[in-house]
């Protein structure tokens, strides 16, 4: 017990929900669901990825789609025409998503908001007709097969080697946890703040001598770069890219996660993600109905609940906590400095 | 310290400021007024790179800032107290106050927050709450402080008054006149022409773009302009 208190409860948590979380495969022995469950794994990257930019910067693109389709292509080309492994076509999916990414923002972040969000419209859809028509690169409307797996990693007590979709889960889930720490490490930093600061006003931060421009830029950046990962591990993953995945219903489905899980939070991200991968795969039978669901719930959750689920559950937990104090005060059993409580009483 | 001289800024084919002539000498607080869409903000504005004027020139310290980029203006002794108090609600107080000293390092940074946090014992209370929290003179008190981060030469304010109740434009003005006697440049813009005239050494006139009286307080108290239109 004394152990467990001086590892704190808190982290206690967090080891038994990723001991949890790598248990997994054990129990579900249906391929269909691993492959559900991989497929959220790759969602959750992108939309921390667009989270970065939308949630803590403040900037909309409805262009992330074509950075996701460029990590899975680049995957695709690099491994089946020059047989490099997952290993090498990863970093460099990332440095190439990376770099196009500082270029798309260059240009377009000099654009303020809807102006933004339609030069990343037109960016999404000049790639997926690159994808589409560069027939001898990207296979046009055939796209790319044959895509091989990761290599066979042994790690003595086990082997993943790749084989059904089981295999890929603690792969996947490695790259969320790496992701979900970059991220926290980022949005903590002063890099993180003077983002928020952005998002928040820019004037003020501006003021404050943040190079807004530049910040944005590199936030971009990193932000395309998380898609470029996403691509590649989408890539390994499937065996298979075409241009039909990367179109802009992509873009505007991981737009949607953010905002249903709530912009400017990691555990939003992971929410928005799961709900509209196991949502999108429920409407497998009718895929002309995502696009109206989505907008429907864009708008929703725009006008009722602009901080997604995470605004919902945050709104509920502090109007608990206002009862409990008010009780309190009440019930007069304890004197409270309701000012120092930090619940908005003026 | 600050000259502007001959300022001419256009939103368009409209004229927002119109041969603008103003300056403010070292310690000295300089009030702006007039009425709503008389300029005031957008002078701030072009002073601080955010609007680009279309002829004239602005100095501070001899330097010419003219069409300077806003975020290099700290390196030159400069901050503004946006209009609207503007804090970033969703961080504490404590990472508004660090974010002030953007430009510092991170040991001086902490040292500074600690020096500005000094006179608002109620942002050493709050340092971990969210600033959105705060109520409006709280706010307008953090915006205040997080802009004395890099120890300005010349604060600038936009609308310090704007807002709040009598009582708490009554404090955030004690304040700043604190701020200003321990030598502090202000030069500020209130559509509270009384607060901001009783506060100033000088003050400016501005109407419809155009700059009409121009005096200490006592000169200005008198005209008319200033009677009949802001002191009734």
């Amino acid at each position: 017990m004394e152990h467990i208190r001086k590892l704190g409860y808190r982290r206690l948590g967090l080891l038994i929900g990723v001991l949890a979380l790598l248990m997994i495969p054990l129990g579900i022995t249906n391929p269909y669901f691993m492959y559900v469950i991989n497929l959220i794994l790759i969602y959750i990257l992108l939309v921390l990825g667009l989270d970065l930019l939308v949630g803590y910067t403040g900037q909309v693109s409805i262009g992330h789609g074509a950075f996701f389709g460029i990590g899975a292509y680049i995957a695709a080309i690099f491994s089946t025409k020059l047989g490099l492994s997952f290993w090498l076509t990863l970093p460099i999916a990332i440095l190439a998503t990376a770099i196009i990414g500082f270029i798309i923002g260059f240009i377009g972040l000099k654009l303020i908001e809807e102006y933004l969000v339609m030069a990343t419209l037109a960016f999404g859809t000049i790639i997926w007709l690159v994808f589409l028509n560069w027939t001898d690169v990207t296979g046009g409307p055939m796209g790319i097969a044959l895509i091989p797996p990761p290599p066979e990693m042994n790690f003595g007590l086990f082997t993943l080697s790749f084989t059904q979709y089981a295999d890929y889960y603690p792969l996947l889930l490695f790259f969320v946890i790496v992701a979900i720490i970059i991220t926290k490490l980022l949005i903590n930093s002063g890099f993180g703040r003077s983002c928020t600061a952005i998002r928040d006003d820019e004037l003020a931060a501006q003021s404050m001598g943040i190079p807004v421009f530049r910040t944005k830029v590199i936030m971009f950046t990193i932000s395309a770069s998380y898609c470029g990962a996403a691509g590649t591990l989408y890539a390994h993953f499937i065996h298979v890219v075409s241009p039909e995945t990367f179109n802009f219903t992509m873009s505007v489905t991981i737009l949607t996660m953010v905002m249903i899980g709530g912009q400017g939070s990691i555990i939003g991200a992971v929410l928005g993600a799961s709900l509209l991968t196991i949502f999108s795969e429920a409407l497998r039978a009718a895929p002309e109905l995502r696009m109206l669901i989505y907008g429907l719930l864009i708008v929703i959750m725009m006008m009722f609940f602009p901080r997604g689920i995470m605004g919902i559950i945050s709104f509920y937990r502090k109007l608990i906590e206002k009862r409990a104090l008010l009780k309190k005060l009440k019930g007069g059993k304890a004197t409270v400095d309701v000012k120092k409580e930090g619940l908005g009483y003026e | 310290m600050l000259k502007v001289q001959g300022l001419n800024t256009y939103y368009g084919q409209v004229c927002a400021l119109e041969d603008m002539n103003i300056h403010v000498k070292e310690r000295e607080a300089v009030s702006v007024i007039g009425a709503n869409g008389a300029g005031k903000s957008t002078l701030l504005k072009s002073i601080m790179g955010e609007v680009r004027p279309k002829s004239g020139k602005i100095t501070l310290a001899d330097k010419t800032i003219t069409n300077a980029r806003t975020f290099r203006l700290v390196n030159h002794g400069m901050t503004l107290v946006p209009e609207g108090r503007q804090v970033f609600p969703y961080l504490s107080v404590w990472d508004n106050l660090l974010l002030g000293g953007y430009t510092l390092g991170t040991k001086e940074r902490l040292q500074m927050a600690e020096e500005v946090s000094e006179p608002f014992p109620i942002l050493r209370d709050r340092k971990n709450q969210m600033a959105g929290l705060l109520s409006g003179g709280e706010q307008q008190m953090l915006a205040i402080a997080r802009a004395m981060m890099v120890s300005p030469k010349l604060l600038l304010l936009d609308e310090p008054s704007m807002g709040l109740s009598p009582r708490l434009v009554y404090e955030v003005y004690e304040k700043i006149t604190e701020l200003h006697q321990r030598g502090t440049t202000i030069l500020l813009v209130d559509q509270n022409a009384e607060m901001a005239i009783d506060f100033c050494d000088r003050a400016y006139v501005l109407m419809a773009g155009r700059l009409v009286g121009e005096g200490t307080k006592e000169e200005l108290k008198d005209t008319e302009i200033v009677q009949k239109s802001y002191l009734g």
